[in-house]
């Protein structure tokens, strides 16, 4: 479980990301914050380097 | 023994095809050449001598026998240090796979088995494919043979090296942004990236799925297409493997263009580039020699290549930081700076920047696929300059010193690098050839005609002994 | 937009790397930014990225 985040250091993402988020909106989203950081932290399982991922590059289909 | 090390694949194959010839002898001889050249240039981070003694062993006796493979049978060639070899330590140029034996071969490292190569061992590249060219491995940098003071591009830098010194016959590398043609173009030998798909990648330490080939590096066209013809195969485990028709590449050779249209987009290299003039020059004597085999010069525009270049780059930073977070968040300190640093610029890439540069990826090979209704080939230099000192190569190029070869690994198209004469200070300089998506016979039909019809092919590197010392 | 700094932003991605690094990734940021604003425009809802799902096989 990552440490959890300051609000000004939430506020600092939200502006890098381009966002305005009204106080409420803000609030709502830093308390959702958390999940999005658990799911990422899930996903970083380690895996092999020939583990491709499911989308796929076809030059011939263009 | 020096004279054998420069024979062509097409030469030797067919002086082992009439017993003229000893794989046993030709190996041998290759060995003996690394082992007074290769501490000046560094090309080998590993010398397979006892297996490729073996290998050619099994060759010659397969050949008296009878039993001969094709014209890959008894040709000692070499792996650059990203193709997995069964047993073979296959390093990266890492100290963070300083120890990495894989279990099993690479489909290429297999394929070319297969064919009868004599394997002499794996070559320096940048680190993981993307970093050099650096000076805090645990190997030094390849040096380029026509004067170790310079750099021999990158990153199949070893490779490139090795083949143009005559330290080995043939070679592969991998492109994920020009690291097959840069390298080709700076050492002055013919490299093909071939059509995304048409080469397993299987095996192959990745540095960016989408944009990441494998191909043959050698001194000619011709030799790029005899190891073409045992290289291009459906690998239903590769995910981007493409089942298609394989051509009879050898077979498409021919000295004549005639009627062959070629499209020159004079913009990259006149205003989206600064381009040497020595390059410039030799691109338009290049299109002269194809006028007079009979080829079109038509002029075709496409977007700036900067916004191909910014595509790459957005791509292969994600992709790359993907596969290296899980070492690079834990144990950086085993990368080298420059791997580390441009890895690392993978994390600040944000989603949907790269979801959008794989949007714009499909306008660009929409553009390209549409020019390319209206000609055959796309002709441009390789690189914008010759070759620098060693390790200046980073400050060397720029947005406006870029290579223009990541545009077509944007979109996938088949791709050639060939020499197109030399510097005032007898550097090799280059053209890049550009086709249609599996039109790779095409494309080295095109690069063929022009070797034939130039002397460019009869010169090869003076290498000094020892120079190693004098180098430094 | 504001910028998060980028030694931030590694910090978030869970990077620790050398100060020379941070220096030398603050200065390719600014190549990265402007790759990124190659690509950030604006797209019809119908363009799909180059790259797809292919759940087949031929």
């Amino acid at each position: 479980m990552p440490d959890p985040i300051t609000k000004e250091a939430f506020a600092a993402i939200v502006a890098d990301r381009g966002l305005t988020l009204s106080p409420e909106r803000f609030e709502e989203f830093y308390a959702l914050y958390p999940l999005v950081r658990e799911i990422r932290a899930r996903l970083r399982n380690p895996r092999g380097y020939d583990a491709e991922p499911a989308s796929i590059f076809s030059p011939g289909a263009f | 023994m020096t004279d054998l090390c420069f024979l062509t694949i097409a030469e030797a194959s067919r002086q082992i095809a009439a017993r003229k010839l000893s794989p046993v002898e030709l190996t041998r001889a290759f060995l003996e050449r690394i082992e007074r050249y290769d501490a000046g240039l560094n090309a080998y981070i590993l010398v397979t001598a006892d297996k490729a003694m073996a290998d050619a062993r099994r060759a010659e006796a397969e050949i008296m026998a009878g039993r001969s493979r094709g014209p890959l049978h008894g040709i000692p060639i070499a792996l650059k240090d990203i193709y997995n070899t069964a047993g073979i330590a296959t390093t990266a140029h890492s100290a963070l796979f300083k120890d990495h034996v894989p279990a099993e071969d690479a489909v290429t490292t297999r394929l070319l088995a297969e064919a009868g190569t004599v394997l002499l061992g794996k070559t320096a590249t940048w680190e993981f494919a993307i970093g050099g060219t650096s000076f805090d491995l645990p190997w030094p940098p390849a040096r380029n043979p026509w004067n170790p003071k310079h750099d021999p591009g990158g990153s199949s830098s070893g490779t490139g090296a090795a083949v143009a010194a005559g330290l080995a016959m043939a070679g592969m590398g991998t492109d994920t942004g020009g690291s097959i043609r840069f390298p080709a173009a700076w050492c002055g030998i013919a490299g093909l990236k071939p059509t995304y798909g048409l080469v397993s990648r299987r095996g192959i330490l990745p540095l960016s799925f989408s944009l990441d080939h494998g191909g043959p590096m050698c001194w000619t066209s011709e030799d790029c297409a005899l190891m073409m013809q045992a290289l291009a195969a459906h690998d239903p485990l590769d995910p981007g493997s493409a089942d298609v028709p394989i051509p009879d590449f050898a077979a498409a050779l021919s000295p004549s263009l005639k009627g062959l249209r070629i499209g020159v987009p004079r913009h990259f290299w006149e205003t989206d580039v600064d381009c040497g003039a020595e390059t410039k020059a030799a691109i338009e004597a290049a299109l002269e020699v194809y006028r007079a085999l009979g080829a079109e010069i038509v002029e075709v525009t496409l977007s700036p290549l900067g916004t191909y270049n910014d595509t790459g780059t957005l791509i292969s930073r994600s992709e790359a930081y993907a596969i290296h977070e899980q070492y690079l968040t834990r144990t950086p300190e085993l990368y080298g700076a420059i791997a580390r640093q441009r890895i690392s610029m993978g994390a600040l890439v944000r989603a949907p920047d790269y979801v959008n540069a794989l949007r714009l990826r499909g306008e660009l090979i929409r553009e390209l696929a549409a020019v390319m209704t209206t000609v055959d080939v796309i002709v441009t230099p390789t690189t914008p300059d010759p070759a620098p000192l060693l390790g200046e190569v980073a400050a060397f190029m720029s947005k406006r010193k870029s290579l223009f070869s990541r545009a077509f690994n944007v979109t996938g198209s088949p791709a050639l690098s060939t020499p197109s004469g030399f510097s005032s200070d007898g550097l090799p300089l280059s053209m890049q050839i550009v086709g249609r998506p599996f039109q790779d016979d095409l494309v080295l039909k095109v690069g063929h005609a022009y070797e034939k019809a130039t002397a460019w092919r009869d010169r090869r590197p003076v290498i000094a002994e020892p120079f190693a010392a004098a180098a430094q | 937009m504001a910028d998060l700094s980028v030694d931030r932003q590694l910090a978030a991605a869970g990077l620790k790397l050398p100060p020379g690094d941070v220096e030398k990734l603050a200065a390719l940021a600014a190549d990265l930014a402007a790759a990124a604003a190659t690509v950030r425009r604006d797209w019809s809802y119908l363009t799909e990225p180059v790259q797809a799902l292919r759940l087949w096989k031929k």
